[in-house]
């Protein structure tokens, strides 16, 4: 008998480190066939099981049009990522998904398109970049604005500079900078007008730290942003990954069914928990 | 067809089908729990609902849903199963309800499957439902429209010194032997529950929705022990989370099991960082009757929420869910109450 | 062997733990009935079954040793509590020489039964200075008042499947918490019913769970040897004590029995 909670085996091909406490693994169906039908849209997670430790949800971070394998990308923060990061190539984990809706790229054709990322939030835009990436006439102005704690936490930089050569405008900046450091301090709304981002015609994508997405939704609104604009990637518990624990529901939805990508029109219409 | 089977007869009766299958029957423990017990020959307990619902038998509140072993070069899965036939005597109507409801969600509602285990325990297990005499302390059955049993397959009305009996199903037809079972004479004897407890179901789940921050929350969330007791003994609560563990000296065997949880828990809602999304004890009653009486219906056409008061008689503190139901749709529809 | 001064960074999986050097173990006693180390002298086969993990190379119950040499230790599991300036000196150099050190019981965890010491009613004190034959501290401590302490496992005595649990997943790695869980949250998952509703004083609502709510499920109020969680809602309990009739002083007792008073309660002090 078969639970819905039961994962298929896939085996790491790869380990990069990216970070002091961030990874990124490469990983790939042990059966073929899975991984040759498997597909996802940018935005979409899967539930990752370290067995013996658990199971969690991670975002892609990797290509949708490169699906011979996937890529997670991990900060070393609980009790599962921390038994991820002692894994090695050829070590098995289990894999089910992918869940969730993923970003609606479809429907930003034709429009300037900006991601604001905190963090180890650049790690499920990365997947929706590479989207955009491959299909650049597709879109308008395309702009990244990046902020992490300190240099030390900045995430993917060769990705960073390959996609500022192809035309992408790419801006980071760090909370607490070092004596290396030359580029911005502050946090990553100070970009909104160093960028000069066009109103019109322009989706924005949001993910990182709840506080960083929540405040980000308030500047770019002050900017004169719709609520129809503006797309927010969100983080909760889940077990299921599947509308079962019901664990991820913010009011009447649930973020692994109905997000992890919301407008911020359906954010707003969501009731606040807690201040 | 109709029948009827004599009282004294109902101990023969379960000892016949408890031969082939495992019948389940409600019972008062020495401790004073009202539970749902394999049939023993012991003292039934037929005076009304059980304080705990028979819902553990087909969601266990906790589960192995595989082993994992690792071998060279992969980990080998073994796969459980629960292919068990099962009877149940004695499950009330708003139970046979919440079985309903729960279909919705483990049977129909998921495109990445339905839940094996529990289709397949609904799926063996025979329900025989016994019509309640009367009304029951906090039960609002008849607000909920889960007074008549539903999807059950025998009907047993207790009435003067036997039961009257209806199939509902074939199979459970076949289980009503000539040894026991008479053709009954006379028409099914009606019963009409009128409940004390009632709650105003009129646009509830938007007018609950809508009332997210009615001050009713914060008073009765107060009190909250945060004991879970409500969520424990309710027939529909099935939130779950996942857990591995393993045995030293097992042969280095795994397993991976679903657990019951409760959304009146802080960890309910903690992300990794320890942030915590519900952290008031406000905010968490208000997840439990809002998921009870408002999100499930949005979401699945059914209020999850059937009616049995049990989350109410269990509360040690008085709280009480039609209570704050009431007070916000008095409050919104103007209503009287 | 380097491998064995951080255990937690040598695991990887369950599977690869018999390949894993052993990891070194002390347990010790303090002021305390030392029921929690017999605890775990009684999982008998269960504890023989994960000695090809560990290895107990310290312990005044099992082995006839010198407590407290200076060999390391991957991890310690220290029961009872602070009392005597000597203990306040052997805790430290426990905590020296252990890379884990866990609170084993309810006098490591929250003082426990000793901790009643620290509430005693005026002039108990004065008569304690007469009468005592060896020097104690102003106050009974739990560990983690005199040392920084990794981990707790409360109780009294600890709960036998919570150890094993604990050595389990500290063995692979897993750092384990405990969760803001009340007895009451198994004393329903096990169907048993409310004390509270039966019109008895239980502290369930406001204890850890973990003991599979074993006090409840026999019929015996839960006195709170787990401890406190961080959740409790200790006024409407008290309230509800309140309403149930009993006086201040049983309800001072009862919060006090194996705990320190609660802030929130702190009004209940008064008469004693």
């Amino acid at each position: 008998m078969k639970a819905p909670e039961e994962p298929l085996q896939a085996e790491i091909t790869d380990i990069a480190d990216e970070t002091y406490d961030t990874k990124t693994f490469t990983v790939s169906y042990s059966d073929a066939k899975a991984q040759k039908k498997f597909s996802f849209v940018p935005g979409q997670f899967m539930m990752v099981s370290i067995f013996g430790y658990g199971e969690i949800p991670i975002s892609i971070s990797s290509s949708p049009y490169k699906t011979e394998s996937m890529r997670f990308t991990v900060v070393n923060v609980g009790n599962v990522t921390n038994a991820m990061h002692r894994l090695r190539k050829g070590d098995k984990i289990g894999l089910r998904g992918p869940y969730g809706n993923g970003f609606p790229l479809q429907k930003f054709r034709k429009k300037n398109i900006v991601f604001v990322t905190g963090g180890c939030g650049l790690a499920p835009l990365r997947s929706a970049i590479y989207a955009v990436q491959a299909k650049q006439s597709e879109f308008g102005k395309k702009f990244i604005l990046f902020g992490c704690r300190t240099p030390a936490n900045i995430l993917f930089p060769d990705d960073q500079k390959k996609w500022a050569e192809e035309g992408f405008a790419v801006l980071s900046t760090v909370d607490r900078c070092d004596a290396n450091w030359k580029g911005n301090t502050g946090v990553v709304t100070c970009l909104f007008d160093k960028a000069e981002l066009p109103v019109e015609n322009t989706v924005v994508l949001v993910c990182g730290p709840a506080s960083m997405m929540k405040f980000s939704l308030i500047e770019l609104r002050k900017k004169g942003f719709k609520n129809t604009q503006l797309y927010a990637s969100l983080e909760r518990v889940m077990q299921c990954g599947m509308g079962f624990c019901a664990h991820c529901n913010i009011g009447n939805k649930y973020t692994c069914v109905h997000g992890p990508v919301f407008s911020a029109k359906d954010l707003g219409e969501m009731p606040v928990e807690e201040e | 067809m109709n029948f009827t089977i004599k009282k004294e007869q109902l101990p023969s009766f379960l000892d016949v089908l408890a031969k082939k299958s495992a019948v389940f029957v409600p019972v008062e423990e020495d401790s004073g729990a009202t539970i749902f017990a394999p049939w023993e020959g012991q003292q039934l307990f037929l005076e009304g609902r059980t304080l705990f619902s028979p819902k553990f038998l087909f969601r266990p509140s906790q589960e192995k849903i595989f082993f994992f072993r690792k071998q060279t070069g992969s980990y080998e899965i073994s796969p459980l199963d629960d292919k068990k036939q099962k009877i149940v005597f004695g499950i009330r109507p708003c139970d046979t309800h919440a079985l309903n409801v729960l279909d919705q969600l483990f049977e129909k509602y998921c495109d990445c499957g339905s839940d094996q285990f529990y289709t397949s325990r609904r799926k063996n297990t025979v329900l025989i439902a016994l019509q309640c005499k009367g009304p029951c302390e906090n039960g609002f059955c008849t607000s909920m429209g889960t007074s008549q049993p539903v999807g059950h397959d025998l009907l047993f009305i207790e009435r003067g010194n036997d039961f009257f009996v209806t199939a509902a199903t074939e199979r459970g037809k076949r289980l009503l032997g000539k040894k026991f079972f008479k053709p009954a004479k006379d028409t099914a004897p009606s019963r009409k529950l009128e409940c004390q407890n009632s709650l105003e179901t009129k646009n509830l789940a938007q007018n609950l929705y809508s009332n997210f921050n009615h001050p009713v929350w914060k008073q009765e969330g107060d009190r909250c022990l945060s004991c879970t007791s409500c969520t424990q003994v309710c027939p529909t609560c099935y939130c779950y989370f996942i857990e591995d563990n393993f045995l030293f000296g097992s042969d280095k065997e795994s397993e991976r099991s679903r657990q019951l949880d409760s959304c009146q828990l802080q960890r309910f809602s903690k992300v990794a960082g320890n942030h915590v999304f519900r952290k008031s004890r406000a905010a968490r009653l208000r997840q439990f009757v809002l998921h009870k009486l408002s999100y499930y219906q949005q979401h699945h056409g059914l209020q999850l929420c059937i009616g049995c008061g049990r989350c109410i008689a269990a509360c040690p503190v008085d709280i009480d869910l039609t209570k704050i139901a009431n007070e916000i749709q008095k409050d919104t529809l103007g209503v009287k109450k | 062997m380097a491998a064995q001064k951080n255990p937690e960074k040598s695991r990887c999986a369950p599977e690869t733990l018999a390949a894993a050097p052993k990891v070194k173990v002390g347990l010790f006693s303090l002021t305390c009935c030392e029921g929690c180390i017999f605890t775990i002298l009684d999982l008998e086969e269960k504890l023989l079954a994960a000695l090809p993990f560990i290895n107990i190379v310290e312990s005044a119950a099992l082995l006839e040793k010198p407590l407290a040499g200076s060999e390391k230790l991957d991890i310690s599991f220290v029961e009872g509590s602070v009392i005597t300036p000597g203990e306040e000196g052997l805790i430290k150099r426990i905590r020296e020489k252990s890379t884990v050190l866990v609170a084993l019981g309810a006098c490591a965890a929250i003082a426990g039964i000793p901790g009643m010491r620290n509430a005693l009613p005026a002039g108990m004190e004065a008569k304690i200075q007469q009468v005592k034959t060896l020097a104690v501290r102003a106050k009974a401590s739990p560990l983690s008042d005199v040392v920084p302490v990794d981990y707790v496992l409360p109780g009294c005595s600890i709960n036998e499947k919570e150890f094993l649990l604990f050595l389990q997943k500290i063995l692979i790695g897993w750092k384990p918490r405990l969760e803001d869980v009340p007895v009451c949250f198994e004393c329903k998952r096990n169907q048993d019913p409310c004390l509270l509703l039966k019109g008895e004083l239980c502290l369930g609502p406001v204890s850890f769970a973990g003991c599979d709510a074993m006090c409840p499920g026999n019929g015996a109020q839960c006195i709170g040897c787990r401890g406190f969680t961080k959740d409790a809602n200790f006024s409407s309990l008290d309230a509800l004590f309140k309403e149930m009739g009993e006086g201040k002083r049983e309800r001072y007792n009862l919060f006090t029995y194996f705990n320190q008073l609660p802030e929130a309660l702190k009004e209940l002090k008064g008469e004693n």
